[in-house]
Order: structure tokens, then sequence, then C-alpha cells
């Protein structure tokens, strides 16, 4: 109601909470919805198809049994945080063989750590997606998860995410193949400059 | 039962390439070269897989703090009264958790489980070996050490409440004052429950596991350990690495982890994977830990790989997750390392273990696949 007000000849009173989300009714955010659980996950589906809004699911654990709802209903998919105990019940069928199952059924999967205190470092990024590549997923997919995929699905895939002429120069170098746990970032580089 | 055509890393001598292990009633009896015996059908052929002891993790909550569980299964912070050394693992322990499968799915046959760090004596650990279906078929050592905890941990649980101990004085004063008592009480051999449950710890038939990160923490559970006789594990450590040759000359074994967490208090803000490669050149005793149930089992391995690109030496990171912790906390005369005589508790990976893409193709315990 109150983009269709803005947006028509009767101007509403400005109304910051309101304003938030303009941009999401104009599709050009996606919501980023934390759902677990089956239920939930057709919840954020089914509210994203009634109000045309763009929808990512976060967690997702309950992935590899709705597949086919997520491959057709969904921008994708941030699976994780995969490398610490499950810590409630709705995360009870999380894990790295979802990764494989879910790019194998074409949805476009990120891989997060969830990053913050008590859980798993950012650091764990890169290790995450070699857990899952460990249980199936194609190594190539797996380092899209936490690159051009994970890119796309911030909205940022137009500077970020991936090697290509017109992009930021932002680029790591590791001394071994990046998934391989003693892999280690000799060189990064952030707009072209050296930061480590 | 026999194992042909495996790569082992038995811990114990260099690796035997296209090897073979035989035991008998769950107990390993041989290892050698598979062509020096006649194979036989029912032979387990590992195809050149990669035969391990079972990994083993002496500081975690198995059992205690349960898988996707919140208060449930919560029962390892027996946190209305900070001096608990009579509360058993093996009383609070739950053979159902799923995490003791993950850990088997990872290679881990054995882990010590003990209450958490809420308690200055939280109470006893428990050895484990990850076969069965109840505590009585996992239970190796019912009471294998004492629990102890000094820092952040027990100042939050009960000094935000305005109760003892508010400050690492009273830590100290608190549980010098409980091992005298229960000093006192052994000579005459009677006391409390509380303190019958230290004499263990105090006639050295069990090691103190002290959850212990800053510098000042450390020194207070060597002090501690050097009054009253009993043998000291220093767990977590996050300054072990900067005490390193205090530690080596005090000849304190440290088992430190998780490697794999963001840090979230300030005691733990050096913890990090470069910490075994330092506490190793200085010759100080360690062991890698999960931290479980901060961090999963299966994380195990992959801290050692871990500590490995900090410069720990391979062979180093291996022992550091078998035979290293077994020998710190007194088990390696069963498990840490295929070895005539020891258990039959094995790992089979697919390739190197600490390898990213290394799956676990079957595991053994006591002879018997697990998986």
């Amino acid at each position: 109601m109150y983009r269709e007000a803005v947006e028509g000849k009767q101007k509403p009173a400005y109304d910051k909470k309101m304003e938030a989300l303009l941009p999401l009714m104009r599709r050009e955010i996606p919501m980023h919805v934390h759902a677990s659980r089956v239920d939930d996950i057709l919840t954020a589906l089914n509210l994203s198809e009634e109000f045309n809004l763009r929808c990512v699911l976060v967690h997702c654990n309950d992935a590899a049994l709705i597949l086919d709802d997520l491959k057709n209903r969904a921008e994708g998919i941030i699976l994780g945080p995969m490398y610490f105990t499950c810590r409630d019940w709705e995360s009870a069928n999380g894990g790295f063989a979802n990764a494989r199952i879910t790019s194998e059924h074409g949805i476009p999967t990120a891989i997060c750590t969830d990053s913050c205190p008590m859980l798993g470092s950012v650091t764990l990024l890169a290790p995450s997606a070699a857990l899952a590549a460990r249980e199936g997923m194609d190594d190539g997919e797996a380092l899209k998860s936490i690159t051009i995929t994970a890119a796309r699905m911030a909205g940022i895939e137009n500077r970020v995410g991936s090697i290509l002429v017109g992009k930021d120069a932002d680029i790591v170098v590791f001394d071994k193949f990046p998934l391989a746990f003693d892999a280690k970032a000799t060189h990064v580089f952030i707009d072209g400059r050296r930061v480590k | 039962m026999r194992i042909i055509h495996a790569t082992i890393y038995s811990m114990e001598q260099e690796p035997i390439q296209d090897g073979f292990l035989h035991s008998e009633n769950g107990i390993i009896v041989g290892m050698g070269k598979t062509e020096d015996i006649a194979v036989h059908p029912d032979d387990y052929d590992a195809c050149g897989g990669y035969l391990l002891p079972g990994l083993v993790d002496i500081h975690t909550a198995l059992g205690l703090k349960e898988e996707c569980s919140r208060f449930e299964g919560n029962d390892f912070n027996e946190s209305s009264n900070p001096i608990t050394p009579h509360m058993r693992a093996l009383d609070g322990f739950f053979a159902g958790d799923k995490a003791i499968d993950i850990a088997r799915r990872a290679g881990v046959t054995a882990a010590v489980t003990m209450p958490g760090n809420m308690n200055l004596i939280g109470g006893q650990a428990m050895a484990v070996r990850l076969s069965g279906k109840t505590t009585a078929d996992m239970c190796m050592r019912a009471s294998c050490g004492i629990k102890f905890a000094l820092g952040e941990e027990p100042r939050a649980a009960y000094g935000a409440y305005g109760k003892p101990p508010l400050t690492r004085m009273a830590q100290a004063y608190m549980l010098r004052s409980t091992l005298e008592a229960a000093k006192k009480a052994m000579e005459i051999g009677r006391g409390t429950d509380e303190q019958k449950a230290l004499f263990p710890l105090l006639s050295g038939k069990a090691p103190a596991y002290f959850h212990a990160n800053r510098e000042d923490d450390i020194e207070a559970a060597v002090r501690l350990s050097k009054e009253f006789g009993f043998r000291l594990i220093i767990v977590h450590g996050a300054d072990s690495g900067i005490m390193a040759n205090y530690l080596a000359t005090e000849k304190v074994p440290v088992v430190v982890g998780a490697l794999t967490l963001c840090n979230a208090r300030m005691e733990s803000i050096h913890l990090g994977p470069e910490i075994p490669n330092q506490l190793y050149k200085c010759g100080v005793r360690f062991a890698i830990t999960s931290d479980h149930h901060q961090s999963p089992l299966y994380l195990l391995a992959v801290s050692a790989a871990f500590a490995v690109r900090e410069g720990l030496p391979v062979k180093e990171a291996l022992k550091a997750i078998t035979i290293y912790p077994a020998e710190i906390a007194g088990l390696d005369d069963q498990i840490g390392s295929l070895k005539e005589g020891k258990y039959a508790d094995m790992a089979l990976y697919s390739e190197f273990p600490l390898n990213y893409h290394a799956r676990t193709k079957q595991v053994w315990i006591g002879g018997e696949m697990v998986l």
C-alpha cells in the first residue's frame, strides 16, 4: 500500500520503516529469510510469491527434503554454518551433504560461516566449502559457492565474486589449491592494493 | 579379522605400504606387508586406503551436551554449586547422543567426556570407546580424571550473581581450601562425598583437567598442582604458546583447542592453530582437541590440518589426534596407536586423512565394523 501511495499522486507522510522495504517491493534486492525447516521454508516462499518478492533462503537445513520447491520458487539458498555442533532441533537435517544435493539439483547454492562469537570463525569459509566437496559437491561448484554464487545472492556480482575485466581487483593468492585445509592465503588484494 | 592392502600409519613405526593388520577378539595380534601373507577371501580389502588408529579426543562433552538439544539434553554443568567433584560424567552420559555417530563417521573411536567449565571443580571425566548401545558398552574408564575450571566462566556463572567466586583470588582460595580439606580427609580415611571424590587425584591415580586459558590461570593451576602433588593437564591453553618454555620446564601437557572457533572471550584471545607448533618446538607435550560440544568431532582432523598450515610437521599433527591424547589421558596401554596387544580400534580413509577429499571408508572398534 505504501509503495502504491508513494508512486501515486497522493504522497503519504514519510515512513522510515516503510521506506526500508521499498527496494524489496521493487525487486531491487531479495529478502534473505532465515528458514531451516520445511514449514518455515514454505512460508517464506509463499510470502515471496504473494508479494512478488525475490527470495533467498538462509541456513535451509531441510533443503534436501524440498528440492523442487527450492529450484522453482527460490532465487537461491545459503547453506551454513556447517562446521559446528547442531544446537537446535530445526537444524537437525543440516550438513555438508546438502550442498552436493542442492547443487546437483541445479539450485544456486552459496555457503556461509554465520560467523559471530561462539560460532565458527569466518576463516572457516574455504574449509566449509572443502567439507562440502568432501561430501561430493563438485570442487568447482564448491569454489563458486564462496565466490560468485554468494556474490549474486548479495546482489554485488557486478563488482566482485569473479575475476573479470571491469570488476574490482579483489584477488586472493593461495600457496596451494584453496580447498586444502593447509592452504595459506599468501597475497590478498582489495581494489588492486595489497592488504596482506 | 584381517585388513589387507592398507597404507598403515600405526603411530609406532614408519608407514607400512600395502600392509595388513590382523586382530583377534578385538585385539591387534599382527601387522606387516600383505605380500608376506596368503590372502583369504574373507580379508577386508582396504584398496590402498589409509589405516590409522581411531582418532582420540580427550576433551569433549560427548553424551553430556547432546547434539540438537538445548536444556533437554544439557547435563554437563551442575551450576548449583561451584565445587562438585562428586558429579560423574558417567551419570550424565547419553549413549544415544547423535554426536557419537557423527564422531564415529569421522574416524573418532575414543574420547574423554567431562563436565563443563562453569564450576571450579566440575566433576569426574569418563573415557569412552564409541561402540555399543549403552553407557556400560561405551565406558572404558568410569573416572579417569577430575575437571577443574579457572578464569572467566566460573566468575560469570557465580560472580555475576554476587556469589563466590567473584574474582580469581576467590577461585584459588576456594580450590586450595577444598583440596586441603580433602587431603586431611584422606589422611584419616573418611570424608564427605566431595572430599572422597578427590582422593584419586591426591593419591596420583587420576589427573586434573584444568580449563585454563590466560597466563595467570595457567600459572595458578601449576601452583596448585605443585602444592598438592597432583598430575596437571592444561585444557584450551590460549596463552600456552606464549608460555611454551615455562610449560616445558614444568613438564605440563596441554590439550589445545578448539582451533576452529571465533574468539568469544577475552581469556581466549590468543587461541589459534599456530599454538600446536609453538608447543612442539619447545618440547611441550600436547594434543589437539575439537572442544566438542563447541565444535563437532569431524573437525578434529581438520584442526590438525590447520596446525600443519601453521608449521606443525604432518607426523606430529597425526600423533596429536591419536597417540598423544591417549598418552596424556593415560589410555595409551589400550588405544592411540596400532600395536600388538592394543584394541583393534581403527579408521580407514580413502586418502591421506588430512586431505579435504579424504572420506572415512570404514571404522572398526574392537575389530568390529561400526559404520
